[in-house]
């Protein structure tokens, strides 16, 4: 019985479990050491334009519970990862692949996911919520009109599905939400990292040379919950959830939130070969349960009144 | 290569120097363990989730030794794990040392708990024939290190704190011979003084980099450092890298 296999926007998935972007990177270091299996998709690390050598300074910052990180996007460029990349990407992995779109501008976006066209790409993720550049980024993910109008532009490029990456940063998620959903995207995955600060006492100044730092990890979750909740009550197109994720009881809680499916970052770090694990936890439960399929459960958080 | 999660059981969990220096012995991962390579170790319970990286220090089909320092959070829940106790062992990751492919003289300089990279790497300097000197640098005094003995090196200690006819730091000894290769690990301090020491060839100093970690495979790019040839991950990259390389030490 497939109690996990499930549709995301007419992609069929064998599991809910998507590696999130940036932390998986293109999953060729995994799949080396035998460490890659087991998911149902894989995001890439974003693309952008032009190659990037990402921020300076430290880059992470553990909390309690949590990870902070300010990479900066570092990446080879979109013109590498047409010719270097994605060919190894579809001949190593098994599972489907996403690829994450980044850029300094709308043109950076739309210049990127114009030159996707020349790989077979499962889906692109639009990454509006990157926190730790510039510019571009988060900004385009913070108000409802910028994000609308990015994706209707990138919507008028292709044909492939298109998952839009959403800010927790936002001061109205739903309303940035609904504007995507509007401008043509097939799904949206929230959230990306919280925006924190860091402190080092000793020098008392910021850890991070761009002071602020994307948070992830387990310390997110009730916030991460709580959004996926809101934004998958007011859209009609499925919501990919994520934010803290470690174990197969995380994702059963985002899926009773309203998710279709997930996607997990931080607790890669935590533990090589995770999908796995955790695949095989959701069978159980879904034995246990007398569950068919785990989509039984979507949106069905029993909420008092 | 093989390399997993898995979890492993303390046998021996002991304050090894001053000040609070430990050594540790873990039932063994999976794997074979080349010298410069580390493995992520998982603290159950702890606030701080991310595996600590630490250099194995010795392995073997039924036991990894690492030796480590209590320097935060993580590593001090580290300390107080009674032998039975489990955790989870990562890796092993990173590359293996650049040997030299010829005899000659080498030293290895240690600070602190910098010493855990080197008793590998002696074993293999050894085996190579080349004679290994052990430049062994502690704030207090040094652990028993008997074993680099046993192996045909010479242990040359220096103290802090003081002590007749030592110095205080490791890197005074590099004046007084001449060597062919230098592998360093220790203190930034420390590694900046060999890095940049006059007498020493910088594409055959290597100097073994410690830095805050998270995917251990060059995926996250958390830990990259500035070389001449661009960024380089510590964890896939390294953690050994030609002094020469590196813009920013």
């Amino acid at each position: 019985m497939d109690c996990l296999g499930l549709d995301l926007c007419g992609l069929p998935l064998a599991n809910p479990l998507i590696a999130a972007s940036g932390c998986f990177g293109f999953g060729l270091e995994q799949a080396a050491i035998g460490q890659a299996g087991g998911w149902g998709g894989i995001v890439s690390k974003a693309v952008t334009a032009e190659p990037r050598t990402g921020n300076r300074g430290r880059r992470l910052w553990e909390t309690p519970s949590g990870l902070m990180n300010s990479i900066g996007l570092e990446n080879p460029g979109v013109e590498r990862f047409i010719a270097e990349i994605w060919p190894r990407m579809r001949q190593e992995l098994s599972s489907r692949l996403i690829v994450n779109v980044s850029g300094s501008g709308e043109d950076e976006y739309c210049r990127v996911v114009d030159r996707l066209a020349a790989v077979d790409a499962d889906m692109i993720e639009v990454n509006i919520s990157c926190p730790n550049v510039r510019a571009g980024g988060m900004a385009f993910g913070l108000d409802p009109d910028t994000a609308g109008g990015l994706v209707s532009r990138l919507r008028g490029l292709t044909g492939q599905r298109l998952m839009v990456k959403l800010s927790p940063n936002a001061a109205d998620i739903v309303a940035v939400a609904l504007a995507c959903q509007q401008a043509g995207a097939d799904c949206l995955s929230l959230v990306n990292t919280f925006q924190g600060l860091a402190i080092d006492v000793a020098s008392r100044r910021p850890v991070f040379d761009n002071l602020f730092a994307g948070l992830s990890g387990p310390a997110i979750k009730p916030l991460a919950l709580r959004a996926v909740y809101l934004v998958s009550r007011a859209v009609a197109v499925p919501v990919v959830g994520m934010g803290g994720i470690q174990s197969a009881g995380d994702v059963v809680e985002f899926i009773l939130a309203g998710a279709t499916a997930v996607q997990i970052g931080t607790a890669n770090f935590y533990r090589l070969g995770l999908a796995g694990q955790i695949a095989a936890g959701l069978e159980a439960f879904c034995r246990e349960q007398g569950l068919g399929n785990l989509q039984e459960l979507r949106g069905g958080l029993a909420v008092a009144g | 290569m093989g390399c997993e999660s898995r979890v492993v059981e303390i046998v021996d969990n002991r304050r090894w120097f001053e000040p609070a220096g430990y050594r540790l012995t873990v039932t063994a991962g999976r794997g074979e363990v080349a010298a410069g390579q580390f493995a992520g170790l998982t603290i159950p319970g702890a606030p701080s989730r991310l595996g600590r990286p630490l250099a194995v220090y010795e392995a073997d089909d039924q036991h990894w030794q690492f030796v480590y320092q209590v320097c935060g959070a993580g590593t001090g829940a580290l300390a107080a794990m009674p032998p039975g106790s489990r955790l989870e062992c990562h890796g092993p990751f990173g590359r293996e040392l650049p040997w030299p492919g010829r005899p000659g003289r080498v030293a290895l300089v240690a600070g602190g708990a910098g010493i855990g990279a080197f008793l590998l790497a002696a074993r293999h300097l050894r085996r190579q024939g080349c004679a290994v000197d052990l430049l062994a640098g502690f704030a207090e005094l040094p652990p028993d290190l008997d074993e680099f003995v046993r192996l045909g090196v010479e242990v040359r200690p220096a103290s802090e704190a003081g002590r007749p006819g030592w110095p205080v730091y490791p890197t005074d000894y590099l004046d007084d011979r001449t060597y062919d290769w230098v592998y360093a690990c220790g203190p930034r301090p420390l590694l900046r003084a060999v890095g940049h020491h006059p007498r020493l060839d910088k594409q055959r100093t290597y100097l073994l980099l410690d830095e805050n970690m998270a995917c251990c495979l060059g995926t996250c790019r958390g830990c990259v450092v500035d070389t001449v040839h661009g960024k380089r991950a510590v964890c896939a990259d390294g953690p050994a890298f030609p002094a020469g390389w590196l813009t920013s030490l």
